[in-house]
């Protein structure tokens, strides 16, 4: 072989790359340019730092911002409430405070709106004294500071999710496999086996469950001030048994409560709350097994009721607009039932 | 303008490649050299354009001190006033390197001493400075010497900015430089050299984005981010950083070396598997051998090299490594890298003196864990960050063991020893462990670039090979990084 042909046969290899963006592009795994016909796994799958910032480049209307509850909601349903708006999921499993907070800033800088998810363990500072979580904030920190889009339909991560995308259309799979997988999920656990797995009694080593701190006030004053009228924040519900220990343990229940009255008390934003004891979480089958998540169907409920489909049946006692008036006695009402129940 | 970028890979360099060879196939060759220093000006510009004057200047100024070093040898003048002007000209460079990277540094340690309050200047470090200053001070000191020839502004312009060894290296001299610029064969388009260019800037493209921006994310998380860490841990980060710093490093050069044959122009060698090193004088013979060559030509030997004696011999020894670490960076931490390895070498040399020889497995494991200690120090940011690291490497008292370990073994929990995650605060600890691995066999038993490129001939494994990892990496640009080596 002379120079001259293994000069061509390499650009001839090379020019593979720019056809893996092309594919990319076309194949549209993660729903970028189209929701429809996609696997629903994908579409709730946020945990990917360069394509969650892809997602926020690309400058959609509203933005599902949380932690792994929202893999359990299908940006879709929230497109059908919200006519002619495009939505994207960009929850973090496991996410933190200050990982939500700096995409939510990124959503209103580019003045877009979000649905912030909240939950009890998300806003646990403590849990920066693990490595591997300052080392993921480090990590989303730096992506969200990359402005461009192109560039990610020519990566590993684009490129291996059209190959799973094109695999799974060969085996036939069905789009909704993983809601379809979630909601079977059959949940049998006691209040012992949630203690014994998650231990938030503050004696275990699990850095995300011990010493209970909340954020920083004017970090919650700050996110509640960004938000407008048309944001909405949401306090997803977990299996009561949670809340009972939540109640029991490290003063959870009362910090949290603070937490929510700043933010409450300080936004035009739309504050909804699923959380205490009710009849969608007294029904462990309405969660995962450990009752931390809610399943997909309830998803659809949550929604309904934020959004106001009366077409759907949702229990009276599921679900609460916050609002100034109503949070100090609503939140008394919660610890009274939840301490009753404990009893 | 990064080399690991969809700009400059996709368009500034085939773009400038086009332009510069269509001009000299038009017969246009200095058209061809001005689009050179214009591409490569804009190329520096592109990271800021405010430094883009300093670079002039100092290319002015250090030509216009060069010629007239240069006339005055040919016209005989007096040597006192020739010594002044090289003293002028090499301080100015001095001066403006002190000025921009030094300073801040000096006021620090003044206020510390004197308990006084001056502010810091906190002027951003001019892109490449330490390494176009470097080239020019040769530059006048060869001219004083007799040693340069007279190149026109032109020629000299293209020396000292020429893009590929621009910002971080190979360091050049003008007397390898020049002739090649100057040559007529090197004007037309030589696919042999295309060929060489695109194998070994893939490589270098894949150590960079691929192998030490993998490694960088651990070496960040132990440095910068761990608040202890284990014993374990804390040596995955130390060989973290060092494999990082190599991969990075020669990747750079590899893909410096591979532009610059793109344009028929043959850059020295910066690395010779340094890591294979069984002794630290063979170290520095394989690491940044060129800034090694200019340490060696421009301080130790004028300072009077081994020709005085054991003691001097010593004493330029020290001199020239802790002013070595100090153009790494303003920090005590740089300076106390540059006296270890001052000390090492010193020792070295006392010891060859004596006769003494070592296994060579027994001497390649030193001299492999000095410089993997040695370059705790040149990492850290802060003392405090290099005793965190070394506290962890030596201490016994915090080793974590996996936990498969820990149901076989448990009783190893009366001798300290915990049970979790061994690479804690680093990242996933089986694929630190399994590339740290990979990292020393790929240094210690592979064949260099440097190695593969003498023997290169067009067949078709070094076809999918390069193009595969061109592939390869080109996949990760999206995430952007900056090289180890321009910070400095």
């Amino acid at each position: 072989m002379n120079y001259k042909k293994w000069i061509q046969i390499w650009f001839l290899i090379v020019s593979i790359f720019p056809i893996i963006g092309i594919l990319n592009y076309f194949i549209d795994p993660y729903g970028l340019k189209d929701k429809e016909n996609k696997f629903i796994g994908v579409l709730t799958d946020g945990n990917n730092p360069s394509i969650l910032n892809l997602k926020i480049n690309l400058d959609a209307d509203y933005y599902l911002i949380g932690s792994s509850r929202l893999m359990r909601v299908n940006p879709l349903l929230i497109e059908h409430y919200l006519e002619n708006k495009n939505v994207f999921n960009v929850n973090i499993s496991g996410a933190t405070f200050k990982e939500n907070f700096i995409i939510a800033n990124k959503v209103k800088a580019n003045n877009k709106n979000f649905i912030f998810g909240l939950d009890a363990f998300t806003l646990n500072q403590s849990r920066y004294s693990s490595g591997a979580i300052s080392s993921r904030y480090n990590t989303y920190k730096n992506a969200l500071n990359v402005n461009s889009t192109y560039q990610e339909y020519l990566s590993y991560n684009y490129i291996a999710a059209t190959l799973k995308d094109i695999k799974k259309r060969i085996l036939n799979k069905q789009l909704d496999e993983y809601f379809l997988s979630q909601d079977n999920i059959i949940s049998s656990y006691t209040i012992d086996d949630i203690e014994k797995k998650l231990d938030i009694s503050n004696k275990s080593t699990h850095k995300h469950f011990t010493n209970f701190k909340l954020p920083d006030d004017k970090m919650i004053i700050k996110l509640a001030k960004e938000a407008t009228k048309d944001d909405i924040f949401i306090i997803y519900p977990k299996y009561y048994q949670h809340y009972i220990l939540f109640n029991q343990y490290q003063n959870i229940e009362k910090k949290y409560f603070q937490g929510i009255q700043l933010l409450v008390t300080n936004t035009k934003a739309k504050v909804w709350s699923f959380y205490g004891i009710n009849s969608i979480t007294e029904d462990p089958t309405n969660f995962d097994d450990t009752g931390w998540h809610f399943k997909p169907r309830i998803s659809k409920l949550i929604f309904a009721k934020v959004f106001n489909n009366t077409s759907i049946n949702i229990p009276d006692d599921f679900g609460i607009l916050l609002t100034d008036k109503n949070i100090n006695s609503h939140l008394q009402k919660i610890t009274k039932k939840i301490i009753s129940k404990k009893n | 303008m990064l080399f690991n970028s969809y700009e400059f890979i996709f368009a500034f360099l085939p773009i400038t490649f086009f332009i510069y060879f269509y001009l000299n196939h038009k017969r246009l060759t200095e058209a061809s050299k001005a689009f050179l220093v214009f591409s490569s000006l804009f190329f520096y510009s592109w990271w800021n354009i405010a430094y883009l004057p300093i670079i002039l200047t100092s290319m002015l100024f250090n030509y216009v001190v060069g010629t007239s070093l240069n006339k005055e040898q040919e016209e005989g003048h007096h040597r006192f006033s020739k010594k002044s002007l090289l003293a002028f000209g090499i301080v100015s460079n001095i001066a403006l390197l002190a000025y921009f990277k030094y300073m801040d540094f000096f006021i620090e340690n003044i206020n510390l001493v004197s308990g006084s309050t001056i502010d810091l200047l906190q002027l951003a470090l001019p892109l490449a400075i330490s390494f176009f200053t470097f080239q020019q001070i040769a530059y006048l000191v060869d001219s004083y010497r007799g040693e340069t020839a007279e190149y026109d502004f032109l020629n000299y312009s293209l020396f000292v900015t020429f893009f590929p060894q621009l910002i971080a290296g190979p360091i050049v001299h003008h007397s390898e430089m020049m002739p090649q610029f100057a040559k007529t064969r090197n004007k037309v388009k030589n696919y042999r050299n295309i060929a060489m260019g695109l194998f070994i800037f893939s490589i270098g493209l894949f150590k960079k984005v691929v192998i030490a921006d993998t490694f960088a994310t651990w070496a960040t998380n132990g440095f910068d981010i761990a608040p202890t860490l284990n014993l374990f841990a804390a040596w995955a980060t130390s060989l973290s950083y060092t494999f990082q710093l190599y991969f990075d490093f020669s990747g750079y050069t590899d893909m410096a070396i591979g532009i610059a044959l793109l344009f028929n122009i043959k850059l020295p060698i910066n690395f010779n598997s340094p890591y294979k090193a069984t002794n630290i004088q063979d170290f520095w013979r394989r690491w940044h051998i060129t800034l090694s060559r200019f340490l060696k030509d421009y301080i130790y030997i004028p300072l009077g090299g081994n020709r005085k004696g054991e003691f001097r011999t010593y004493t330029n020894l020290m001199a020239t490594f802790i002013l070595g670490g100090i153009w790494h960076g303003a920090g005590w931490t740089f300076m106390f890298w540059g006296f270890l390895h001052g000390a090492a070498l010193v020792i070295h040399r006392a010891w060859s003196k004596l006769g003494f020889k070592l296994w060579t497995w027994l001497a390649w494991l030193i001299t492999f864990n000095f410089i993997n200690i040695a370059w705790v120090f040149f990492r850290a940011k802060e003392w405090d960050d290099a005793l965190k690291v070394l506290g962890g490497m030596f201490s016994l008292n915090d080793i974590v063991l996996s936990e498969k370990i820990g149901m076989k073994l448990p009783f190893l929990t009366d001798y300290s020893v915990h049970f979790g995650q061994v690479t804690e605060h680093l990242g996933d600890g089986s694929d630190v462990l399994n590339l740290l691995l990979i990292a020393f066999i790929l240094v210690l038993f592979f064949k260099n670039t440097n190695q593969k490129l003498t023997t290169f001939h067009p067949n078709y494994i070094l076809l999918i090979q390069s193009s595969i990892t061109f592939i390869l990496a080109a996949l990760a640009l999206n995430k952007v990084s900056d090289f180890l080596y321009y910070n400095f």
